[in-house]
Parts: structure tokens; sequence; C-alpha cells
């Protein structure tokens, strides 16, 4: 109680306050073009930092991290192009929505679920770090496995009843994943003889050539003369949210947050995963599964919410263990680290007070980027005004320089180039995208704890039944594939039915 | 009239974004595309410090090449050494990390680097001594010329208390009662702490499988949450656990032992009758052929840097000090590691 009225102190200065709206105007703009992450902007912004003290320091850069992942979802919904790995899931329902025209209210949706889900965030990191942090140390290599199959068997719900096409998109998503050193025994897999290709693949290189760089190649049937349909900058913004919508809305938006935390919580896994779990949990559970993927407003309510969601719940491994939830927290402690301030278990006790106002902070910044999302929302949701001819060669610069901006390499473009060209064949043959990511976003995940839990347990795959958290993601898992099984086998024999009527 | 607008909006689009670019690249300078412009304005206009060095290199920003993850204990010591460059060298210092194939891939950028002076390297002694027989690399000691010290790298090796194993003898009996010893490495095949304790197990003759992880803190983790009976680690990571009494300390690879604050006194191995020891060691290097002149403007920044109070407190608040070794000294243990490694090397691979 001493150390929450000592951060509260901390942090009522005005210098906190300022530092905030830029760093969330920075964080959104970066997040919402392809290719920018919001760990490119933590890395160009930290040495901004340096003068500051380490309160202002890190609100400043939480306030990017948080405005990012945002952000991620406006290209999501726009554009057909996620942001950040972390607005894939949004892409399902969003981008629909913006073909139907009401892509104001669905980046709308993405901020107040983007809000609630941080706030619910921000609140957990300041009560239940300590716990939450305990718990997270069980996770060993049986159980980070079997979370990862449990991720995996969201493809089920994803691949809009091709169910074999979703598999073998894994597959290709797993090989890809595969590309690089292998970690644990050091071997070079697939390199071709690419020395640069040691690395493996960096995820949002992988991100820009599927998604962006083929959505391009896709709309090369766009005729300008009569596909562009002219809007009036009016009816965008008339299309709002309706009470009955937000009222829907809440349930997916609680399940969002909920699983944002346990999954951000959970080191090494991260916003992205945390989406496309709640996404499908969501679904499931849906009196109207049928109406997701196809411009379902609670679609892009739980997507947001569970990926920012995680965005505090990240920071509960990183303070209490070293150890950060996702790429951007692991930036993120470098700075802690330049500020003085060495994450681990004793960290609570030495730098109390700040690590207070840094929590109470997190959910000011939330607050702010409420209100400052609402300004960007109204301008970004005229860029579906701008005729595809136009917006093309402006994505694809983007995608470009923000490919290159990763790693200052030329070698990264030719990757998404490469890329791109699987991707548009692959989509071309009615492959969905999605369960590609997954398996290049858990990959990593799963194979290093599959190969760490058999050398622990000597070669034996009982251990992954054994232990209890373990076995139940494994049942849970196996239990969700099979209910998607026996609902869409009874989806299938009702369209039967209709059709047999008809005729 | 339609279509303008829509041009306009594009048009605003492009200016936020380049906007926001602009403002955040200005002040750190990390875009490349702004240096040209940096590089060509006249520089005694730029530079009206009342401390100019005599020299006028260096006239522009200087590259550090970070061969291991952001966030880690090397990077984050270079970035601090970095933010001084400003204020001593008048020129900004970026830490670009170039990761992956075991520090392999940013020693080959750094060595494909101009030799101009303004690319440094963050480098350590197994890139020489241990990585070539792990990994095909087209480098030697001698592409290179190391500037200064940066750190000692002290590992240790720790088991959870909960396991009630206090010292190597325990560890000896734990094995002998049946048991595989499993053990958490910061990296995989060819890393330091893999083949430390790796070659620990096989000179104890006790049966033993690595299990690697990413990193010092995850191979912490590992041990603490009782995945692994075994880990290596180095300040700070393990420190609070072994002061609450989570962990113990069975011994270290440093010949002569340490002391750690809040700890006491580590044992080395050697002193325990093993015959193993190690020193890791990061440091700055240059290509061998950058100038003198140049290499001694450098070294001077990084001492300056070693000599700051507030950086002094920095380093002791991880648990580590500054190490101002030269680059004969580093060199010629650099060439006692790899002599030692020979020895090390068919022991773990066998």
């Amino acid at each position: 109680m001493e150390q929450f009225l000592g951060g509260l102190q901390v942090l009522a200065q005005w210098q906190n306050f300022a530092v905030i709206p830029l760093g969330l105007a920075i964080g959104i703009v970066v997040g919402a073009i392809p290719g920018l992450t919001s760990d490119l902007g933590l890395i160009l912004c930290i040495p901004l930092t340096y003068g500051m003290d380490p309160t202002m320091a890190i609100l400043m850069l939480l306030a990017i991290y948080c405005g990012g992942t945002y952000g991620g979802s406006i290209t999501a919904i726009l554009i057909n192009t996620p942001g950040t790995s972390a607005n894939a899931a949004t892409l399902f329902d969003g981008y629909p929505m913006t073909v139907k025209g009401q892509a104001f209210k669905a980046l709308q949706m993405a901020l107040f679920a983007s809000t609630i889900g941080g706030l619910i965030s921000a609140v957990s990191l300041l009560f239940l770090a300590p716990p939450i942090a305990k718990i997270t140390l069980l996770f060993g290599p049986a159980e980070y496995f079997a979370l990862s199959v449990f991720g995996l068997s969201v493809i089920a719900g994803v691949s809009n009843n091709s169910i074999f096409k979703g598999l073998i998109g894994a597959c290709v998503g797993l090989f890809m994943a595969s590309i690089g050193q292998d970690s644990i025994s050091g071997t070079a897999r697939f390199i071709f003889g690419q020395r640069r290709l040691m690395a493996g693949i960096d995820l949002i290189i992988a991100l820009i050539g599927l998604f962006a760089i083929s959505e391009i190649m896709m709309k090369s049937q766009y005729n300008p003369k009569t596909d562009h349909k002219t809007v009036s900058a009016s009816a965008i913004t008339k299309d709002k949210i309706t009470k009955d919508e937000y009222r829907r809305c809440w349930k997916p938006i609680g399940i969002g947050s909920l699983i944002g935390v346990i999954i951000g919580a959970t080191p090494g896994t991260g916003g992205g995963l945390a989406a496309f779990i709640a996404y499908n949990q969501v679904k499931q559970s849906s009196k109207h599964p049928e109406t997701f993927g196809k411009g379902e407003i609670e679609g892009v309510a739980v997507s947001e919410s569970a990926n920012n969601g995680a965005c505090g719940a990240t920071m509960i491994p990183m303070l209490t263990l070293g150890v950060p939830g996702d790429g951007s927290t692991a930036i993120l402690m470098g700075a802690f680290m330049l500020h003085g301030m060495v994450p681990g278990p004793s960290l609570f006790a030495e730098q109390g007070n700040i690590l207070y106002a840094i929590m109470l902070g997190l959910i000011v910044v939330n607050v702010f980027m409420y209100i400052i999302g609402s300004v960007f929302t109204r301008f970004y949701a005229h860029i579906t005004r701008i005729p595809y001819e136009i917006l093309a060669p402006i994505v694809l610069t983007f995608c470009i320089a923000g490919s290159y901006s990763t790693n200052n390499r030329v070698y990264d473009i030719y990757i998404i180039l490469i890329f791109g060209i699987i991707s548009y064949f692959l989509r071309r043959m009615d492959f969905q995208l999605v369960p590609i990511l997954l398996g290049i976003v858990l990959g990593p995940l799963m194979e290093k704890n599959f190969r760490r839990a058999m050398v622990i347990s000597q070669g034996s795959p009982s251990i992954f039944f054994t232990r209890p958290i373990s076995c139940a993601f494994i049942l849970i898992a196996v239990v969700s594939v099979v209910v998607f099984g026996i609902r869409s086998a009874r989806a299938r024999k009702r369209a039967q039915e209709n059709e047999a009527k008809q005729a | 009239m339609k279509k303008l607008m829509s041009l306009a909006l594009a048009l605003v689009l492009a200016l936020s974004l380049t906007a926001c670019g602009g403002s955040s690249s200005g002040s750190s300078s990390n875009t490349p595309a702004t240096q040209p412009a940096q590089t060509t304005e006249p520089a005694q206009t730029t530079t009206p410090e009342p401390a100019a060095p005599a020299s006028n290199w260096p006239e522009k920003e200087i590259t550090i090449i970070q061969p291991w993850s952001l966030g880690g204990g090397p990077d984050v010591i270079t970035r601090q050494i970095a933010s001084y460059s400003d204020k001593i060298l008048g020129v900004p210092m970026i830490v670009e990390n170039h990761t992956g194939g075991s520090g392999t891939i940013g020693m080959n950028d750094f060595l494909d680097a101009a030799d101009d002076g303004y690319t440094l390297f963050c480098c350590n002694g197994p890139l020489f001594s241990l990585t070539p027989s792990f990994i095909d690399v087209d480098y030697t000691i001698d592409d290179i010329n190391p500037l200064v010290g940066i750190r000692i790298t002290e590992f240790v090796v720790l088991t959870n208390a909960k396991s009630g194993i206090t010292d190597i003898q325990g560890l000896i009996d734990y094995a002998n009662a049946g048991h595989t010893i499993t053990y958490a490495t910061t990296g995989g095949p060819g890393n330091d702490s893999w083949t430390m304790i790796t070659a620990l197990f096989k000179t104890l003759g006790i049966p033993c499988e690595a299990v690697p992880y990413d990193g010092g803190q995850e191979a912490i983790n590992a041990l603490v949450g009782g995945h692994v009976d075994v880990a290596a680690g180095s300040p700070p990571v393990y420190r609070d656990y072994v002061k609450s009494g989570e962990l113990n300390c069975i011994g270290t690879f440093i010949p002569e032992g340490i002391d750690v604050d809040g700890i006491g006194h580590i044992a080395s191995f050697k002193s325990q009758g093993i015959d193993v020891e190690f020193t890791g060691m990061d440091y700055f290097a240059v290509r061998s052929t950058v100038d003198a002149e140049k290499q001694a403007i450098l070294k001077d920044f990084v001492l300056q840097v070693y000599a700051d109070p507030d950086f002094q407190k920095f380093m002791a608040d991880m648990g580590m000090a500054p190490w101002g070794a030269d680059g004969d000294e580093i060199l010629s243990m650099v060439e006692a590691q790899t002599e030692a490694m020979t020895k090390y090397i068919p022991l773990v691979q066998g």
C-alpha cells in the first residue's frame, strides 16, 4: 500500500502525462504501417528516452507498445494486412466489414475493445503480478508444447470448412519456421547455402510477404474504371456502433481480455496467439458461428481485446522473472535495464515506487489511447476512399521500407517478394493464410519445447500426459477439435436438408 | 474533384507517416536516409563544443554491430556505453542487432563493413575458441583487432535447493543413484555454457543430457521451476534466487573462484579438484586494418565511459564491473582459451 501511494506520487507529474500522448501517436502510426511494428518504434525511440527519468521513459515506451498493438488493427481492417503479428486475427472480420462499407464501425470497435482489454490487463498487472508469475514458473517444456498444440488446434476453427487445406497450410508454416539454425543441435536447415538464412526468417518479414505483397498481387485483376466504388466523405463516419452491438460485444471482449491476460503472462507467446485462441473460443461458443469470418463485429471485438489484453500481461513475467513475454517486451526489458532497473524477483522490493508509478501509468496510457485513437479513427476511415491504384504503390513502398528497416539489409526485401509470390499462388488455390501464420508463430515454440521435453523425459512421450497442466491443454485441444467436427458435420447436414427441401 | 480529394488524402497519409519517421529519426539518427545530409555539412560549424578533440575524426555516426539479442547482458551494456557517444565524441553511436548463427552472422556483417573505423563489433572469446569447431566459418582472429574489454562472464553452476544437492559431491551421488542429470544451458552446441557444463560432467563421468534454452534468464527459470536438475548462470540472473535460498551454487568455472555481493565466495571447480576452467569475456573489436589513430580514439572513448561514476553504478547494479583490458591482453586470453578448448571440444563431441 505504501508503495502504491508512493507510485501515485511519482506518477503525478505533468511530464509523465505529456510523453504518453506522444508515445501513443508514434505507436499508432508505426503500428498502422505494414512492416513497421511497435518493436521498431521502440528501438527508434529508446535513444530519445536517455535523458528522461525512468518513469517518464518507460511510460513513453509503453505508450508506443500499446499504441502499436492497437494501431496494427487499422491496416488489418482497411487493407487486409495486419500491421503487426498480434493483429492477424483481426483480419477475419475486420476486412469483410470494410468490404461491406462498415470500416468506421470496425475501427471504432477495434479501439473500444483494445482499450477495455488494455485496461483489464493493466489492472491484472497491478494486482496479480506476483501470483501469476509463480504459476508461469510451473510451465516447463511439456506445458509449452501442449500449449502450442492447443494453439494449433485453432486451425480447425479458422480454416473455413476446408480443414484439409488448413492442415496443409499449417505444415507450410511449420516448414517456414524450421528454416535456419536449429536451436537445439545447431544444425543448419533449409538454408540452400545462404549464410543469411542461418538466423531464420523474421516473423515480420514473413508477415509482410504473406499478407501485404500477396494482397497487392491479388488485386492485379482490379480495374480502376469499374471496380472503384466512390463513397462520400459523410457516409463513411455515419455508420456508428449501435447500443445493441455494444451490448452484444461485452461477452467477446470479456473472454478476449481474460485469455489475453493469461496467454500474455505466459512467456514466449504474445498477443497474436492470444487473439487466435480467444477468437476461436468466442466463435465456438457463439449462437451464430456462421456469421464469423463474414464481417461479424464480435470477431473484431474479441481479437482486439485479446491482443491488447496481452499488452500489460506480457510485463508480468518480465518484471517478476526477467523473462520477456514477447518481442516488444524484450526491448522494453532492455530499456528497463538502461534506466538502472534490472527485472527479476527483487525489482519490486528495490524499485517499488517507480514500478507502481509505471503500472498505474499503464492505466492512464489506455485511457489516453481511447481519446487519441478516436481522433485517428476518423482520419483513417477515409483511407478506404483512396482508389486502389493510388493506395497500392504507397503500401508497397512502406512494405519494402519496413522490411529493409527490420535488419537494415536488402536481403529481406527479396524474402518478402519470394513469400509474396508463394502466398499469391496459395491464395489462388483457396488456401487460408492464417493457418500458415499460426505454423510460423508456433513452430519454434513447439519444436524447441518438444525436444527439450524429450531430453528431460529421456524420450518418453508420457511426459505430456502425466503432467497435469500439459495434459489439460492437450485434452482441451482434442475436445475443441472434436466439437468443431461435430458442429460442422451438423451444419453440412442441415444445409443438405435445406437444399433437398428447396428441390 | 473526387479524384483530387482522394489524391490529397493519399498525400496527407504519406506526409503524416514521413513526418513521424522524421521526428523519431531526426534525434536518434537511426535511419540511413538522413545520414548523407549530415556528413556533407561542414564539420567546423556544427561542432562548436569547447573540448573539441585534436583530430576531427569521427565525423559521422558510429555503428556497433551486436551479434546477441536485444535486451541481453552484452546488449544492455553496449547500449549504455553508446549513449555517451553524443557527449564525448560528438557523434551518435548506433547499436544494430545482427543476431543468429551463434554470433557468426553479426561477425560476417561486421567483416563485410568498411574498415574506416565507423563500425565496431561486440565480440567474445568463444567466437574464435569454440564456434569454429561447430559451425563452418571463414574468419580468423587475424581479421579483427580487440580494442578494449567490456566484461568478464563468470559462469556459475547451480542446483535447485529442493533437490537437496549443495555441492559437487551431492551431484555425483545423485547421478550414482541411477539418475541422468539434465542441465539447462544458455544456448545450443558451440555455446560457451553448453560446452563447459558438458565438459564438467564428462570429466566427472556422470551421465548427463543438455537442455538448451535461449539465454541465461530462461535457463535459470527452468531450474527455479524444477524442470531441470542443473543450470548455468552469470550475474545478475541467479543472484536473487541464491540469496533467497531457492538455488544453490555448486561452483564456478573461473579458476580463482569469485566473490559475489550478498552471496560470498563461490569456489572454483579447479579448487575442488576438477580440471575444467573457463573465463568468458566480451570486448569491442574493429577490423584489423583500421587506422591505429582511430582505434586509439575509440578505445579512449570507452575508457572515459568506464571512468564515469554513473556508468560504474549502472554496472554495479547489474552485478558486474567494467573490464578495461587492452587489446594485447584480450588477444592472449583468446589464444589461451582456444588452446584450452582443444582439450574440451573432443570431450564434449565424443
